[in-house]
């Protein structure tokens, strides 16, 4: 049976660290992720976790020592947050290229500069092309269930690769909620233990990893790599299935929601809101609670405006088709990114538009996409900021709608900060 | 015995590289100062040296890095070119 406990993010996230069973763990402490790593010290120091943990000297040890950890057969996880996350960066490209089924709890910090110890999702999208397994978290229950899901994932024989499980720094990290935490009993029937059938370091079958390779050997082992990202979805997605048998929670890499009728009845809305992290609860509660008030429903059709949400959960392998169907039949696509997307559109905004550009090529029609960039540097993601993504969205859609082509633009912008707070230019001083 | 097959960057082959190729100066050592005290093998990053009954150093791995010379206290190694060495060798 589970027990119900008042924890945070960062308490959720060490809870499932002990439940599976973690061997080893090296972190460096850095805001907003350091109760973590205070946490799991003290559980190994209790003997509550039996694991190894290796004080480092920072982020950049703290990956490297996982991935020795790794290559000997343990079960290993680190955790950081923004710059700490950046320090890592040189080091988790080589534990997803060596193919280390790792875990990483990145509680979203913002990258600087401004510096800043709050949540945007600048720190790992900084890292989305290094090929490892990226989730997203909503709530503090999300982030404890998908370091399960993501072992599971990772150590996959078909996958063998590291997963990020990404946590809004503050909001969830240290948000105190409801959460149900396994039974060690459920988990050890869910997690098997990890695999050593692969390359370990062993001296008496010496393998050489990681060496120096040429360009005739390159591209073969980054397609490796690259096929294995994509077989990541179809396991993803039955991990996550098997958690909803197992726990009552089932995980999905792309899920539409509906606040009056189920998502499999009452799909496509009008709009579908697609977003990631702790802002997609602001979006679920608006919905359910109707905060955000009604909007006319477009093409002068009786009655209010339809509005879902897509809560996109694994941003990478990027869910593209299922992206596609769930977005297909929907008037208008409003993507809310929590990171910048500095010179050009913002990274979920991108991502949903590669997407749907097969809608066009296969002659169906491509929703309108409006992209907006909000809570940057933990600006507070609130319903009359939601509430004005729905407003600008309907109101491209309504200009759209004259031009009748595939593929419908709206003349404003295509992306837009619902939330800058523009002010007069102030004088320098003299 | 199965061919065992994995994805990534591992190879199973081993061809060693002989990383002596990679030098340009090699140390050479004065066995009349050389006082066998051990502390140049500690510090060879490429743990080419070995205390015997003399000091030797395999030159098939050997990069003629310096730090030997560098460490010893009695100035009982100083490195050499490869070409003078090479001279040396075939005069």
């Amino acid at each position: 049976m589970p027990t119900v406990k008042a924890l945070d993010g960062n308490a959720a996230v060490a809870e499932a660290v002990r439940l599976a069973r973690v061997q080893v763990i090296a972190a460096y402490p850095i805001t907003p992720q350091t109760p973590i790593v205070e946490h799991l010290a003290t559980a190994v120091e209790s003997g509550r976790l039996p694991a190894r943990y290796i004080p480092v000297e920072s982020e950049h040890s703290a990956l490297s020592a996982v991935a020795g950890a790794s290559l000997v057969g343990a079960r290993a996880f680190t955790a950081t947050a923004g710059a700490g996350l950046a320090l890592m960066h040189e080091i988790v490209g080589v534990v997803a290229g060596t193919r280390l089924p790792v875990v990483m709890a990145v509680t979203n910090r913002a990258l600087p500069s401004p510096w800043t110890l709050q949540t945007d999702h600048s720190d790992t999208m900084a890292e989305r092309d290094q090929g490892w397994i990226q989730l997203y978290a909503e709530s503090a229950q999300e982030a404890l269930d998908l370091i399960l899901v993501g072992y599971r994932t990772g150590e996959d024989p078909r996958v063998l690769l590291p997963v990020m499980v990404a946590l809004d720094g503050f909001f969830v990290s240290h948000t105190v909620e409801r959460v149900e935490v396994p039974d060690p009993e459920q988990v050890d029937a869910y997690l098997p233990p990890p695999p050593t059938n692969r390359p370990l370091l062993d001296p008496d079958h010496p393998v050489t990893i990681n060496q120096l390779t040429s360009p005739d050997i390159f591209t073969e082992i980054k397609w490796q790599h690259r096929e294995a990202l994509q077989r990541a979805l179809g396991v993803l997605a039955e991990a996550g299935e098997a958690y909803g048998r197992h726990f009552g929670r089932r995980y999905a890499p792309v899920e539409p929601y509906l606040p009056d009728t189920s998502a499999a009845e009452g799909w496509p809305p009008d709009v579908a809101i697609v977003t990631m992290g702790s802002m997609a609860g602001t979006v679920r509660q608006a919905l359910r609670d109707g905060l955000l008030g009604e909007f006319a429903a477009p093409g002068g059709r009786p009655g209010p405006a339809r509005v879902g949400l897509v809560k996109v959960t694994c941003f990478r392998p990027f869910p593209a088709e299922a992206l596609r169907e769930l977005l297909a039949g929907v008037q208008a696509v409003a993507v809310v990114d929590r990171s910048a997307g500095l010179g050009s559109q913002a990274p979920l905004a991108m991502e949903v538009k590669a997407a749907l550009y097969d809608l066009a090529a296969q002659g169906r029609r491509v929703p309108l996409v409006q992209g907006f960039v909000a809570g940057l540097g933990g600006r507070d993601f609130t319903v009359e900021t939601l509430r004005r993504v729905v407003e600008t969205t309907l109101g491209q859609l309504a200009n759209a709608r004259a031009g009748g082509s595939g593929l419908a633009a709206g003349p404003g912008p295509t992306t837009s900060w619902p939330d800058l707070k523009l002010v007069a230019a102030q004088p320098a001083r003299p | 015995m199965a061919t065992q097959v994995w994805e990534g960057p591992f190879a199973l082959r081993l061809a060693r590289t002989r990383t002596g190729t990679w030098r340009h100066e090699r140390p050479v050592v004065d066995e009349q100062r050389c006082r066998r005290c051990g502390i140049c093998p500690r510090y060879c990053p490429s743990g080419v040296l070995s205390l015997g009954e003399t000091l030797q150093v395999d030159y098939e791995y050997c990069k003629g890095c310096g730090i030997c010379v560098t460490v010893c206290p009695f100035e009982a190694l100083r490195m050499v070119s490869e070409t003078e060495a090479a001279a040396g060798a075939a005069g």
